[in-house]
């Protein structure tokens, strides 16, 4: 198990509370009345049939969408409808469904955007002295080259991310993400589009990184992977919060077969 | 060489140190982070006007036969900086009104408006830069104190030009290379991304327009300090597309492209045609010039739309060897290495 | 009294002139994703063509006719030819804003090479008034107003009641939905740029005819204040460009009464920034999300 510090051993278990969340746009009630946890040091799933709302949720939590009630609790402070960048100061970041890389730079220049946000990055800095950032651009580029052999991907370090193939662009999403070294990464259905083995192989990084102490909330679709990966799992249906549990527990829920792991829903 | 034709390349060579400045500070906007600023020409306006109503007297000391605001008659160099300055705040009610989050081409429609009604206004309120007539007369940098030939004048104010140009070059250098221009031209490919990253995006974009406006101002200055007159007929909204043709043509996103571009474009077309030997109606060149940079943006956006040098990559290495670099020794080095 | 008249009744007539233009810009639009900034240049293009073809002829249904073809064919080469070749190598957004600036450079300084920068004018001929309520309109303002509701209904009807109608509705919502039309969605923008620019040339000619006069740079001027009679009913639906133009002909015709005669085209591009600022989807927001015009 991880060795803990003993301020994270005594931080509350929940990391992440989102409570009676709802959000109203074009007519449509995307979300309803969600409310869920998220506990540290797991990965959380999130399933359930298209349109159920799991991607608003994500959304509203990161202050892509604005939200039209409720609260969401992060590690103490109240988060709901700050906007997108301060959300992400909080310690918070997020994967898109496709993946979002710059692609004018090269995976290199992604990751060293990924770090956290310092001050060398400001106009001031530019126009001054090259010694007042390049020694913190050096220890940044040095972890970004870490992340890039902790995932093989060394080769790739200076090539146009536009130029990367879709599975080598999440890669170079997820390690832009890890960057920052987030309190809670939000996985927008991460291994869409990727390869079976490509698949596996994320998720085994995710779970190091699990052990590593990272919480992860994560939208799915394939549910091999989310049995795999999520303990607890939360399930959504039409705006709302069906259940929660482990995969084990909702298998034996009626309601949660009949809307999504049953026949119908899922795949 | 004849003293006519050194005191025409001395002029030339003034221009296009101007015209340097402004290119520059457009491939910071739209070069590094993709502002698609079609109301460019405007900021170089905004800093022209400035450098003129700081230098000039109260309209009444010229008999009133102008009208505008201001007139503090101030002293060199207070002119220029306050014509950079004005440019770099102009941004800041540009960027609120038109840097929404709408379609690519939808807001360089917004900015070319603005672009119209600022001219409009110009030259409908005649109160304020005495309309569509513009200002006269301006007073040229240390011209009182110098009692020099108007050939030695010009070498002054092209060392003037050139200094600015140094601190141009400093600008949009240090910007381009520094963490800071990498959060730019992320901000060019994914505004979402950024966010989600924990950056402004909004800030991000509003300090560059600053910084560029800033730069089209100086060079505003210069050009209405160099020309000693300034009204609505000498910056139209096509002008933003010189510098935007400059840019397509030379190259954005570095600074060895803005220069080439800033030599082809509004260097070579028009200086160079109003040395063919003057046929039809006198104008008819003038308007064949914009004939002849249509096409060449048509050309180029076809063939080449990175333009002749395109921004180059900056390759990192493992160990913190320092990067590639966009300077022009690199983009020579790195066409003679073949790197891609 | 005869005041608010007046400006209602030129209203109208800016109105109706505003319309021609402002729906053949936003259909064009509509089915081609294409924000043409070189309409204003070929809107000049037709008033010159219709100038030089009918030897400054005064006779209102000749120009209309010539303005119409020219514009057409004009509009056809430009947006069929030249911009769908980007299109077709893939160019979107501001790549192809920047090739329509080109061409609209190339075209409007052309047409100043040609004539020099000044204004032609036509012979003034005594044209028959009519009075209403202390206002006199012109026959050839009457006109242009009877033109313009004559051309809202054919548009109204063509896309309503015909298959080519049909299929420019779909290709506009989504092109994916023309494969059942039964025509080709190549076929059908080359129809919108047809029709777009004999709409475009339609409008040129009786602003032309209306001013007496005009020079290279009439149809740039134009094409702004247009252009925000599109945006401001919503951009792509051809009932919003109308009542764009309605209430912007009313607007900056109220506004160079009351304040000055130079602030007439200056309110309506104020319109057009607040428009774009504010609710860039228009007043009958059709396209905004499909089109990402807000991102």
């Amino acid at each position: 198990m991880t060795a803990q510090s003993p301020a994270a051993a005594q931080a509350p278990a929940t990391l992440l509370h989102v409570e009676g969340l709802a959000c109203h746009f074009g007519g449509v009630l995307a979300v309803q009345d969600a409310t869920f946890d998220v506990r540290r040091g797991t990965i959380t799933g999130l399933i359930g049939p298209n349109g159920a709302g799991k991607s608003t949720v994500i959304n509203l939590i990161s202050g892509a969408a604005r939200p039209t009630r409720g609260s969401v609790h992060f590690d103490g402070a109240e988060i709901l409808g700050q906007r997108p960048h301060e959300v992400a100061r909080h310690g918070i970041v997020r994967t898109f469904q496709q993946a979002n890389v710059f692609g004018g730079l090269t995976v290199l220049e992604n990751l060293l955007v990924g770090a956290t946000p310092w001050r060398g990055e400001q106009i001031g800095a530019a126009l001054g002295r090259k010694r007042g950032w390049s020694g913190r651009e050096t220890e940044l580029e040095a972890g970004a080259w870490d992340v890039l052999r902790r995932f093989g991907l060394e080769a790739i370090a200076n090539d146009y991310a536009r130029a990367l193939s879709g599975g080598q662009r999440r890669l170079v999403e997820l390690m832009r993400a890890l960057m920052a070294r987030p309190k809670l990464l939000l996985l927008d259905e991460p291994m869409a589009g990727v390869s079976p083995s490509l698949a596996l192989s994320i998720a085994d990084r995710l779970m190091e990184l699990r052990d590593a102490g990272m919480t992860m909330l994560m939208v799915e679709h394939e549910l091999r992977l989310v049995e795999r990966l999520c303990d607890p799992v939360v399930v959504m249906a039409r705006g709302t919060v069906l259940a929660e549990g482990s995969m084990a527990q909702l298998q034996s829920n009626q309601e949660v077969v009949d809307a999504y792991l049953g026949g119908g829903g899922g795949y | 060489m004849s003293s006519g034709l050194i005191y025409y390349l001395s002029g030339l060579a003034i221009l296009l140190g101007i015209n340097l400045i402004a290119i520059w500070g457009l491939d910071l906007q739209f070069g590094l982070a993709g502002i698609n600023n079609f109301a460019y020409v405007v900021f170089q306006a905004a800093g022209g006007y400035a450098a003129a109503l700081f230098a000039l007297k109260p309209a009444k000391a010229y008999g009133s036969f102008e009208t505008y605001l201001g007139g503090f008659n101030l002293p060199f160099p207070l002119p220029l900086l306050g014509a950079a300055l004005v440019g770099g705040l102009l941004a800041v009610p540009i960027g609120l009104i038109a840097m929404r989050r709408l379609r690519a081409d939808y807001q360089a429609m917004a900015m070319l408006v603005l672009s119209l009604i600022a001219t409009g206004l110009a030259q409908a309120q005649t109160g304020l830069v005495n309309g569509p007539t513009g200002l006269a007369l301006i007073p040229q940098p240390l011209a009182g104190l110098l009692h020099v030939s108007p050939l030695g004048y010009n070498w002054i104010f092209l060392g003037l030009t050139a200094a600015c140009c140094v601190i141009a070059w400093w600008v949009a250098r240090g910007i381009s290379r520094s963490p800071y221009g990498r959060l730019l031209r992320a901000v060019r490919d994914s505004e979402s991304a950024v966010a989600a990253l924990g950056r402004n995006p909004d800030a991000l974009r509003m300090t560059v327009l600053i910084a560029g406006g800033a730069l089209a101002g100086l060079s505003g200055g210069l050009l209405v300090e160099y020309v000693t007159a300034w009204g609505p007929a000498s910056w139209l909204y096509p002008e933003t597309f010189l510098f935007f043709t400059a840019l397509i043509v030379g190259g954005k996103g570095n600074l060895a492209g803005g220069a080439l571009g800033a030599l082809l474009v509004p260097i070579g077309i028009i200086e160079v045609t109003r040395h063919l030997p003057a046929f039809g109606y006198p104008g008819l060149i003038d308007s064949l010039d914009w004939v002849v940079i249509g096409a060449f943006l048509l050309v180029f956006l076809w063939f080449r739309p990175n333009g002749l040098l395109p921004e180059r990559k900056r390759v990192l290495r493992p160990g913190g060897a320092e990067p590639a670099g966009t300077g022009l020794r690199a983009v020579l080095a790195g066409r003679r290495a073949g790197s891609s | 009294m005869t005041l608010l008249l007046s400006i209602i009744i030129f209203g109208v007539y800016s109105a109706a002139l505003l319309a021609i233009g402002a729906v053949g810009f936003t259909l064009q639009f509509g089915v081609t994703n294409v924000l043409n900034l070189a309409f204003g240049s070929i809107l000049t293009a037709c008033i010159f063509a219709e100038y030089g073809l009918t030897g400054h002829s005064t006779n209102i249904w000749i120009a209309m006719a010539v303005g119409a073809a020219s514009g057409a064919v004009i509009s056809l080469l430009v947006g069929h030819v030249v911009v769908g070749a980007f299109l077709r190598r893939g160019a979107t957004g501001f790549g192809i804003a920047m090739v329509t600036i080109a061409i609209s450079l190339m075209v409007q300084f052309g047409l100043e090479a040609i004539q020099g920068p000044y204004i032609l004018a036509y012979a003034a001929t005594t044209h028959a008034t009519m009075k209403i309520g202390g206002v006199v309109l012109s026959s050839g303002q009457l006109t242009t107003i009877i033109v313009a509701v004559l051309a809202m209904v054919a548009v109204h009807l063509l896309l309503r009641t015909t298959k080519l109608g049909l299929a420019m509705r779909a290709t506009a919502a989504d092109v994916s939905l023309t494969r059942g039309c039964g025509v080709s969605p190549a076929r059908t923008r080359a129809v919108a740029w047809l029709l777009s620019g004999a709409l475009c040339g339609l409008c040129g000619v009786l602003l032309g005819l209306g001013e007496g006069s005009f020079s290279s740079s009439t149809g740039s001027d134009f094409f702004i204040t247009l252009a925000a009679a599109a945006v401001l009913g919503g951009i792509g639906k051809p009932s919003g460009a109308m009542i764009g133009a309605l209430l912007i002909g009313i607007m900056s015709q109220a506004a160079a009464a009351v304040i000055s005669p130079s602030y007439k085209t200056i309110a309506a591009w104020i319109i057009l920034i607040a428009v774009l600022v504010l609710r860039p989807q228009g007043i009958l927001a059709e396209f905004a999300a499909e089109r990402e015009l807000v991102a």
